[in-house]
């Protein structure tokens, strides 16, 4: 298995009261797999991600991916890794505002520069272009994101996403404000990473996006439930 | 993509963000500099002021010198005349000679070694010059059945520890008289005539103008001959000598000396009447040299309340500088402080993402540290380059005497080593300011949850 959690807890003391957004969540996903996590809002599919991302230590259990623990790492080698093994899309794309299209695509080498496996800079260039051509913004290479479609602007965070060629891609409701035509694209994409041997971990609360994915899981209150519950939410 | 690239094109984003920070650098930059410009120009002003009053001074002293050089030569060249008038005016006689007998017959009677001369003239004396050994005698000429002052003198004997003088009196030679006005008017004798006085033959060689004095009754001949005559071989009866110019009391000076040398003599003082006009001429150039000291004194006075005033501004302006320099490096370092914590708030989702992207804690330090860093670097060349110009507006402000608003940027300035090292030291201050001012923003940055900022949307 790739991605192994084991029983990770997490609980927010930022109000008045101590929130537990993840509790003694389980979960494995390994290459080549397609994991959709469903939940209402506020349950901690968010967390969840983060925490799969190496961006949110968990006050407890183990985190396990490709075979090292990334919460254990200095904060500096787990941004290396990070930079090297995971690739995140949001729902809001997080693009850089200032740069153009191509250098947005091009930031994840920034975090390559003094790793041991540093890229060829006009390799990665030339990956980026064959990225944007594959989500057809070949011709908005120069243009900034601020004049960009929304569609547009997720197909440019999946290509920043896909540089560095990770292992894993982590997806916080990524079509969440696309039209459905757009919505298939991204999905579309999700699944050719994974059929190219990329793990995907998908969170969502929308019907449709879980739909593509290989399993869907779910989460209520911060507890992960493997088995399919049909009869609560159905409804999109 | 690099992150120098991320900078720049960051900067190119928010364009007012950076030039704020630039100008505040460049306004920290361009008081250092001017301040430090209006010190040197101060200090230039205050050298050329000085150097001002001083060859005013020096030219109102050259003028009392010059004052004091015509006093002198007035004094020397009436010393001169005088003595030429009066001849040798200290006379050295025997103490047993009773001085009476010289005023009421113009004679003497008491004689002294001729030797005393050349032991006076061997002495260390200071205070008389040009010693003539004379003997001095009214005698009957028996050729023209008239009274004479006979005076027999010789060549000066000279002083051994001075440097030869030109003679007051030119020695008469054997064989040959000199007449006074009285004698030769009478006997109407010529320069050439031969003349025979108590037996022996003499040429007329000198015949005396007036004096109105024993002068007029008097022929001068050799010594040796009238010691001869007179029977008084190897004794004179007076040495005649010239006072030396000293002050005070001179006669009392000179007997103290001589009776020193030569006890057994008395010295008497003649003509005294004429050299006080002598001293009034001494007086007037102590008057004059007098008043040459009170020129210095006042020169020196003059430069030294202009130098006070000149140096009061000069604190002034100094203490000024200690106030605003560090003022106005407080208000831009909080204000390059300020925009980089402006900065840091808009981009807080950028560096959420990122992070994301695998950024190290580092790498998001330089992102920011360098942006302000070269805020400094612009700011600092800028404020440097305008500082050169503002220091000299600046200094003509604050100093409007006319040495100062008609001074530029001059040599002494702009190639003082002190104003280089300003020069080269302030870019690199203002790198420092900028780079430390944002240094907490550019931490906060660096330490900010990128889980929160991705999560809180
Ligand atoms: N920093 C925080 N401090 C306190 N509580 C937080 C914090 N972040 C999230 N929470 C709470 O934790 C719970 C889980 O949050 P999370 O963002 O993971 O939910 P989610 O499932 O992603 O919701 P949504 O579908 O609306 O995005 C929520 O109740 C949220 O209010
Ligand atoms: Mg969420």
């Amino acid at each position: 298995m790739w991605l192994r959690l084991d029983r990770v807890s997490k609980t927010y003391h930022g109000g008045e009261n101590p929130v537990p957004a993840l509790c003694e969540v389980s979960l494995e996903i390994d290459t080549g797999m397609f994991v959709a996590i469903r939940g209402p809002s506020g349950c901690g599919k968010t967390t969840l991600l983060l925490t799969a991302g190496t961006l949110l230590a968990p006050d407890s259990g183990d985190v396990v991916m490709g075979g090292e623990r990334p919460y254990q790492m200095t904060g500096d080698a787990r941004a290396s890794f990070r930079g090297l093994q995971l690739g995140f899309v949001f729902q809001q794309f997080h693009l850089v505002p200032y740069l153009s299209v191509l250098d947005n695509v091009l930031a994840p080498t920034l975090a390559l520069a003094q790793s041991s496996s540093a890229v060829d800079p006009r390799d990665a260039r030339e990956r980026a272009l064959g990225l944007l051509e594959q989500f057809g913004l070949a011709d908005r290479a120069g243009h900034t994101p601020s004049r960009l479609s929304s569609g547009e602007r997720q197909r440019c965070a999946m290509a920043r996403a896909l540089l560095n060629q990770p292992k894993m891609l982590l997806a916080d409701e990524p079509t969440g404000n696309l039209d459905p035509e757009n919505a298939d694209q991204v999905l579309g994409a999700l699944r050719q990473f994974v059929t190219l041997g990329g793990a995907v971990l998908l969170v969502t609360h929308d019907n449709r996006a879980a739909a593509a994915a290989d399993k869907t899981w779910w989460m209520n209150r911060g507890v992960l439930s493997q088995s399919p519950q049909p009869e609560t939410v159905t409804a999109t | 993509m690099t992150l120098s690239h991320l900078i720049f094109r960051e900067i190119a984003h928010r364009k007012l963000n950076f030039l704020l920070s630039v100008l505040a650098v460049a306004v920290a930059a361009l008081t250092i500099v001017a301040a430090d410009i209006v010190v040197r120009r101060d200090a230039e002003v205050t050298r050329r002021v000085m150097a001002q009053k001083q060859s005013e001074t020096e030219a109102a002293i050259e003028e009392k010198i010059e004052l004091v050089a015509a006093a002198g030569a007035d004094l020397e060249d009436a010393i001169r005349k005088q003595m030429k008038g009066l001849g040798f005016n200290v006379l050295i006689l025997p103490e047993s000679q009773d001085v009476a007998e010289l005023h009421l017959q113009g004679s003497l009677t008491q004689t002294m070694p001729e030797s005393y001369a050349q032991q006076l003239a061997d002495s260390k004396i200071m205070t008389i010059n040009h010693l003539l050994p004379t003997v001095l005698k009214q005698v009957r000429w028996p050729e023209q059945e008239m009274d004479v002052v006979l005076y027999g003198t010789r060549g000066e004997v000279p002083l051994m520890h001075r440097d030869l003088k030109k003679p007051v009196l030119d020695a008469v030679a054997p064989g040959q008289m000199v007449v006074g006005h009285a004698i030769h008017q009478k006997l109407g004798l010529k320069v050439g005539q031969q003349v025979e006085f108590m037996g022996r033959e003499f040429t007329v060689s000198v015949l005396h103008p007036e004096r109105g004095s024993g002068d007029d009754v008097t022929v001068w001949i050799d010594l040796g001959q009238a010691q001869e005559m007179l029977g008084l071989q190897n004794l004179v009866h007076a040495i005649l000598a010239l006072e030396c110019e000293c002050a005070g009391d001179r006669i009392a000076q000179i007997r103290a000396e001589i009776s020193g040398i030569l006890p057994g003599t008395q010295v008497i003082e003649r003509y005294s009447q004429a050299l006080a006009r002598a001293e009034a001429r001494t007086k007037a150039k102590e008057v004059a040299e007098e008043s040459l000291a009170a020129e210095r004194l006042a020169g020196e006075a003059t430069l030294l309340r202009e130098l006070e005033s000149r140096t009061r501004l000069q604190r002034g302006h100094q203490q000024l500088s200690r106030i605003i320099l560090p003022l106005v490096l407080l208000l831009a370092a909080a204000a390059v402080g300020l925009l980089a914590y402006v900065n840091v708030r808009y981009r807080r989702e950028e560096i959420g993402i990122l992070r994301a992207l695998g950024l190290r804690t580092r790498q998001v330090l330089v992102v920011f540290l360098g942006k302000a860093a070269l805020s400094g670097v612009i700011g600092g060349v800028a404020g440097v380059l305008l500082g050169i110009g503002s220091g000299a507006l600046i200094g003509r402000l604050l100093d409007r005497s006319e040495v100062a608003i008609n001074l530029g940027l001059t040599e002494a300035i702009v190639s003082s080593p002190g104003l280089f090292v300003t020069l080269m030291v302030t870019p690199l201050l203002a790198v420092a300011l900028a780079t430390l001012s944002s240094w907490i923003a550019a931490a906060m940055a660096a330490s900010q949850d990128a889980a929160m900022i991705l999560q809180g949307e």
